[in-house]
């Protein structure tokens, strides 16, 4: 068995809307292992996106416990959290989420500006992942000046350039054609292959069974894992 | 606020040019009792008193009388009614008049000999000589009485301030064709460069009391129009002008405050999901605080800058080229530019704050959801 990475303890998060109280998870208990490949798969509204920022340090639970690498992280203060995600987490986001005003060196760079690196070294680092996903080409390109899966290719660049323990991707390939979807699907596997865990959140079942373990998130609750 | 200051030092200049040392004294009737005298007493200063002031008194350097009447003018049956000033020899010097070349002022041995010489404004000799004629040693006559043109006035803008209409003749000429031994408005005196009018309307106030009993320290016995007056007024004036310079240099300040808070109010609003990735990615709100307050600073100070340089480039354009002479050369005042500058940068720096605190305690999600 593999090292945990990631423990969730009866987590429960409840948002509160002037008078109206809504529970979007609870009760969640959830142990991801080290190299994992994971889909969590719901419907809309389900919790699932809800659940990702909690694993991915951009929100706190209102109760239970969450543990990353070892440490308790669900106490802990925002800025105690930005360098939690910036060491930990790699996001890929739906809508990809570049800086249009920059190249696609300095936006695969950007999460190492807050590691206190260097510039050159940096864009090194930068253009090493680049070429390694097959943008070799397109260092001085910006986001829109490449295709969208192109630009998804540039966001995972910037979620691995930090080489995190995990990959989280909400809906990776919602806002991709089939073609360019499938050629991110294989990324994500081959990063697994690697060694990498990686966490996909979708609403696709077909996407969802790329991955080596389905969760499947209904009404704030697991319904199933498989 | 530079071209603000140019005019208020170019009308400062111009208005002590024509006032300098000098000072207008009239007399009026006393209004304290003094020795067995009733108040109310009218003094006769005579012409002859006033001739007589630089003598007497060390701190008077020249007097012209002032003597005037409206007379005929007459030239080759052409017939014009103009004032005709009888003055001493001086009254070039202390009036600040210019002579057109080629003609002169009267002198003292001209007065002294009641010499019947004449100097006419320009606009006077355009009357009778036209604009090209020449003036200079024709005889016209002055209410029947024939002068010799020996000088003209120049067609300058000081002469024509309120010298047009004007003929000047002798004192004792004047007194020679009208029989005045009194001075009926006003006789004009110029101090010593040491002495300031201030100090001279007290030299003459007592000089005065003693020779024509009232009370030295009657104010309301003489009357005085001075440069100290002039200055007076003039700074009265010039701190109207500078305070509706002032209110309007903080309309631009306030103006330019609100377009500056609306900026910065901007860049936040416009990269809230620049700043929510970036927290994503792993910056802190100190980070993200700081990176918000540099960029300010930098637009602060290069504005600040750009700024500076116009207000510096368009003054000097407008130094270098001929702008009307009252409105005076632009002057750039360092002081005003460096307390813009700053107030400006301050207020930027204040506008900046609360923009860069907001954007750093921005919630990453919500900012990424915009």
């Amino acid at each position: 068995m593999n090292e945990v990475i990631a423990e969730l303890h009866n987590i429960g998060k409840t948002y509160h809307t002037g008078k109206v109280n809504f529970e979007a998870l609870r009760g969640i208990n959830l142990k991801i292992e080290r190299g994992e490949y994971i889909a969590i798969l719901g419907p809309s509204g389900s919790g699932k996106s809800t659940l990702m920022q909690i694993i991915g340090c951009l929100s706190t639970p209102t109760v239970g416990s969450y543990f990353l690498a070892g440490k308790e992280v669900s106490k802990l203060s925002g800025d105690e959290l930005a360098k939690i995600r910036n060491l930990y987490i790699g996001f890929v986001f739906q809508k990809f989420n570049l800086m249009p005003q920059m190249t696609a060196v300095d936006n695969v760079a950007l999460p190492l500006v807050y590691r206190g690196i260097k510039t050159e070294e940096r864009r090194k680092q930068a253009k090493d992942i680049l070429r390694h996903i097959g943008l070799g080409q397109h260092f001085s390109h910006h986001a829109n000046e490449l295709s969208g899966g192109q630009q998804q290719r540039v966001a995972i660049a910037r979620a691995l350039v930090t080489n995190p323990e995990i990959i989280l991707a909400d809906e990776p390939t919602g806002n991709l054609d089939s073609k360019s979807g499938a050629e991110i699907i294989n990324l994500f596997g081959e990063f697994n292959a690697k060694g990498k865990t990686v966490i996909i959140i979708t609403h696709d079942v077909s996407m969802a069974r790329h991955a080596k373990r389905i969760i499947e998130i209904q009404d704030g609750s697991i319904s199933a894992s498989r | 606020m530079a071209l603000g200051t140019g005019f208020c030092e170019r009308s400062k200049h111009d208005l002590m040019d024509i006032a300098g040392n000098s000072m207008a004294v009239w007399q009026r009737a006393t209004s304290k009792s003094y020795r067995g005298y009733p108040k109310g007493q009218t003094n006769r200063i005579t012409i002859a008193d006033v001739i007589a002031l630089p003598k007497v008194l060390p701190s008077i350097e020249m007097v012209s009388p002032m003597l005037n009447k409206s007379a005929t003018l007459s030239y080759m049956g052409k017939a014009y009614m103009k004032g005709v000033w009888g003055v001493t020899a001086d009254h070039v010097k202390l009036a600040k008049l210019k002579i057109a070349t080629g003609g002169r002022f009267f002198i003292q041995i001209d007065v002294e000999r009641q010499a019947r010489v004449a100097v006419i404004s320009n606009k006077v000799k355009q009357v009778f000589f036209g604009k090209n004629g020449n003036a200079l040693g024709a005889k016209f006559l002055i209410d029947g009485v024939s002068f010799t043109i020996i000088g003209v006035l120049a067609d300058d803008e000081k002469n024509k301030l309120d010298r047009d209409e004007d003929v000047f003749i002798s004192y004792k000429s004047y007194q020679e064709m009208y029989g005045d031994k009194y001075i009926e408005k006003y006789f004009f005196v110029v101090t010593k460069p040491n002495v300031s009018t201030m100090q001279a309307e007290q030299i003459l106030r007592s000089y005065f009391a003693g020779k024509y009993n009232f009370d030295k320290n009657d104010k309301e016995a003489m009357g005085f129009w001075g440069s100290s007056k002039i200055q007076e007024s003039i700074s009265w004036y010039l701190l109207g002008i500078q305070i509706f310079l002032s209110v309007c240099g903080m309309m631009v300040l306030a103006v330019g405050s609100l377009g500056v808070a609306n900026i910065m109010f901007l860049i936040v609003a416009e990269r809230t999901y620049e700043i929510g990735l970036r927290k994503a990615i792993g910056a802190t709100d100190q980070q993200i605080f700081l990176q918000i307050f540099l960029e300010v600073l930098v637009i602060a100070v290069v504005g600040g800058i750009i700024g500076l340089a116009s207000v510096f480039l368009t003054t000097t354009f407008l130094q270098h080229i001929t702008l009307p002479a009252w409105i005076g050369a632009p002057k750039l005042s360092w002081l005003t530019a460096a307390i813009a500058f700053l107030v400006l940068a301050l207020i930027e720096l204040v506008t900046g704050f609360f923009p860069a605190r907001r954007a750093a305690k921005m919630d990453p999600i919500e900012a990424l959801l915009t």
